[in-house]
């Protein structure tokens, strides 16, 4: 590993260009700047980052598909694990896939932890997504999630819905993305970002200014504000479930806190069955 | 009744039933236009006051019952309030509850309102109702009502993900006294008729591809376990025997709850703890190549209370450890207590990628805590075991429960026969090995069973060797690997 600090602009274009670069290299740098966490340093580390070169995604897919699904996942975790994915890429590159099980190396065990914490999230929320029917029958579901994981929901929602439009409005990164069929039926998708996304959201989950996310829980204001739901069919829907979801506990193995430990409490706010008057 | 009533009576009544999973399954319906996909592992959509996952809606067509069951809520000679679905009722809810991702799919039972034919009938429509009208491409998870036609259990089998017919109780002799109008032999013959047909249509696909799905993802059962006096020798051999014989996917056991009194049932809380050591001893047998006899042969016919199955037998073969960490093989390390299938397979993959080394081992995420008694490394043991007695202390999960049963209120082994033997007699037909399970079981990744067993142990562990040793090939070769 060298000393070297390279940089890149916070795309997964970017990142996979650093992965070709290493490949080629044969070395990992020890430090990674991005444009999307520097903050602050983001002129000067974008005007040094890497142009992201065409044909990166296709080196490393040709060398390693696990390889390159690490890579998405080390992306989407936000986290500083930049190092890491180089690290395991060049031993990758010598040593070929075997070098994606040596939990006897730091780097791999570091990209393996950030990989676990990305899956989890994803799959937790492929679940936990609820989705409102809006006013043109669009289905949308509010998220705040830990990682950056539309992109890997998307794909996931495209199967389930088959030929129903949906959306996934990422509260906290501020964008969205929007699966349509086309004309053929096959879905495609469009990624909003900003006031277009916010604009997804219902009236309700949006505060009274329709531009602010914060404050109101979208499924408080589903249950039964009248300017909340753009449908009165999720009203009946929201209420038969949180009937149900009441109802099917069994009250003699009451465990609130095995509950909390399996969906923790940072999910609530966007579940409809979790309203403070149903816990 | 207004909808969401009928809602709460029909959920509170389903809910003893233990099995939510949404597994095992793969559909694509989006694809073909309509709604709804399932993916192997299943999703768990929400988690209820009680802890357990909440995957699926789980329903009862109706509480109406004509059988009187001592155990359950819905006995005929119980005052409850009694209600059914419409089939068209139960198709809104569920397609409504999917598209707002509340749920993967249904799971819908029933109190026997009528003939066994009659109730099964109205549970197929409304599974037909969701995929040929509607397109629902979701999990469904439809209960057989034993009784009812081989007819109806094939249309079932064709719209449902999984079938599941419970066996209620662990001997015949018990289901005669607490659910004196169920019969097992028709309890099992409706479970072979669905492992035949499951096994059938995997055979005929390998031949002929555009064969109908047959229940994709198998079926399950459920047990109630501390209503009845059978220890757990007996419910485990039990479950290890509707896994090999009728390639059930998953037994449930669900602690009894006394909901109502009655003479013929104890009283007090349910036994939790001996549900979890049955939970724990059935996940050995399905995915670490135990066999029953084993773990029971370590325990007595009561798993203990302050031990894992599995440490309760690594106590008990004492000559099997240490398994070797630079040679042991998959079988060998999934015996090891403290080793998951996860730590498992990291070493494996590790030793594949070099040599292992000493200074590795705490950097690859294992917890070593109870497993470094058990191990070694080119020939060192990681840690040296204390006497027995300490070491039983410190590799116990409750050691407070030491020298308990995790089944307290359980009589000495009863005088009937093992379940099995009992209801195969009164069912005509079924031969040792129902045709298919070994095909099933392979498919479940539990072919091989006796793989790890312990070569040269002492006493207990001779038998288990031996089984091992008749029981494949390939269970040789890889402990002679692990064991030169």
């Amino acid at each position: 590993m060298s000393a070297e600090t390279w940089s890149y602009d916070g795309s997964f274009e970017g990142l996979l260009t650093l992965v070709a670069r290493a490949l080629d290299e044969d070395s990992a740098p020890a430090f990674v700047v991005s444009a999307a966490r520097a903050g602050g340093l983001f002129d000067s580390a974008a005007a040094r980052a890497a142009p992201a070169e065409e044909g990166a995604a296709e080196r490393v897919m040709r060398l390693s598909r696990r390889l390159y699904a690490a890579a998405a996942r080390a992306w989407m975790s936000e986290e500083a694990v930049e190092p890491a994915l180089l690290a395991v890429a060049v031993a990758t590159g010598r040593r070929g896939e075997a070098a994606l099980g040596d939990f006897a190396s730091a780097e791999l065990r570091a990209l393996a932890e950030a990989t676990r914490r990305v899956n989890r999230e994803t799959h937790r929320l492929e679940g936990f997504a609820r989705f409102t029917p809006g006013a043109d029958g669009l289905l949308v579901a509010l998220l705040e999630p830990d990682h950056n994981v539309l992109p890997a929901l998307a794909p996931y929602f495209q199967r389930r819905f088959g030929r129903e439009a949906f959306a996934l409005v990422d509260l906290a990164r501020g964008y969205a993305l929007v699966s349509r069929p086309q004309g053929d039926g096959t879905p495609a998708l469009e990624a909003l970002c900003g006031a277009e996304a916010l604009a997804l959201a219902p009236r309700a989950a949006r505060g009274g200014d329709g531009q602010s996310f914060a404050g109101n829980s979208p499924g408080a204001a589903l249950a039964g504000d009248p300017n909340g739901p753009d449908s009165g069919e999720a009203d009946e829907a929201a209420a038969l479930w949180k009937r149900y979801f009441a109802a099917t506990e069994n009250p003699a193995r009451r465990n609130p806190r095995l509950q909390r430990q399996l969906m923790p409490s940072r999910y609530w706010k966007h579940l409809t069955e979790m309203e403070p008057r149903n816990r | 009744m207004e909808l969401g009533q009928k809602l709460e009576i029909l959920a509170a009544g389903a809910r003893y039933d233990a099995s939510c999973a949404s597994s095992g399954s793969s559909r694509n319906a989006g694809a073909a236009g309509g709604l709804g996909s399932s993916t192997p592992a299943g999703v768990c959509h929400s988690f209820a006051g009680d802890g357990r996952c909440v995957s699926l809606l789980k329903l009862l067509y109706s509480n109406v019952c004509r059988y009187d069951c001592a155990y359950c809520l819905n006995r005929a000679s119980n005052e409850a309030e009694r209600c059914s679905f419409t089939a068209e009722e139960l198709v809104r809810l569920t397609m409504s509850f999917y598209r707002r991702n509340y749920v993967e799919g249904l799971f819908l039972s029933s109190g026997v309102f009528s003939d066994p034919d009659i109730v099964m009938e109205r549970l197929v429509e409304v599974a037909r109702l969701l995929r040929e009208r509607e397109g629902f491409g979701g999990y469904i998870h439809l209960k057989a009502i034993p009784g009812c036609g081989e007819k109806l259990l094939r249309r079932a089998g064709l719209y449902a993900d999984r079938l599941s017919a419970n066996i209620e109780l662990p001997t015949a002799d018990s289901l005669a006294r607490l659910a004196p109008d169920k019969s097992g032999a028709e309890i099992l013959g409706a479970m072979r008729f669905i492992g035949d047909s499951c096994a059938e249509e995997r055979a005929d696909r390998g031949r002929i591809a555009s064969t109908p799905r047959f229940a994709p993802a198998g079926q399950s059962t459920q047990l109630v376990v501390g209503a009845s006096p059978e220890d757990d020798g007996r419910i485990l051999g039990l479950a290890e025997g509707l896994y090999r014989r009728y390639g059930l996917r998953r037994v449930y056991y669900s602690a009894f709850v006394p909901v109502l009194p009655d003479p013929r049932l104890p009283g007090g809380a349910p036994p939790l703890l001996r549900e979890h050591r049955l939970y724990q001893a059935d996940w050995l047998l399905r995915f670490y190549g135990f066999r029953a006899d084993e773990l029971l042969d370590a325990a007595g016919p009561r798993l203990p209370a302050d031990l894992d199955p599995k440490a309760a037998w690594a106590l008990a073969h004492p000559a099997f450890f240490p398994v070797e960490l630079s040679r042991a093989e998959l079988p060998a390390l999934l015996r090891v207590p403290g080793l998951g299938a996860t730590s498992a397979r990291r070493i494996l993959a590790t030793r594949r990628a070099g040599r292992l080394r000493a200074e590795d081992l705490p950097r690859m995420g294992l917890v070593m805590k109870r497993a470094k008694w058990f191990l070694s490394l080119y020939g060192r043991r990681l840690a040296e075991a204390p006497d027995q007695a300490s070491l039983r202390a410190l590799v116990a999960d409750r050691p407070e429960l030491a020298g308990a049963g995790a089944d307290p209120a359980a009589a000495p082994a009863a005088e009937a026969e093992y379940a099995m033997r009992d209801l195969e007699a009164a069912t005509p037909g079924l031969g040792p090995q129902a045709p298919g399970t070994r095909a099933k079981a392979a498919a479940a990744g539990t072919e091989g069973r006796p793989s790890g067993a312990p070569a040269g142990t002492a006493s207990g562990g001779d038998r288990a060797a031996g089984a091992a040793a008749g029981g494949s090939a390939r269970a040789r070769d890889q402990l002679e690997l692990a064991f030169p």
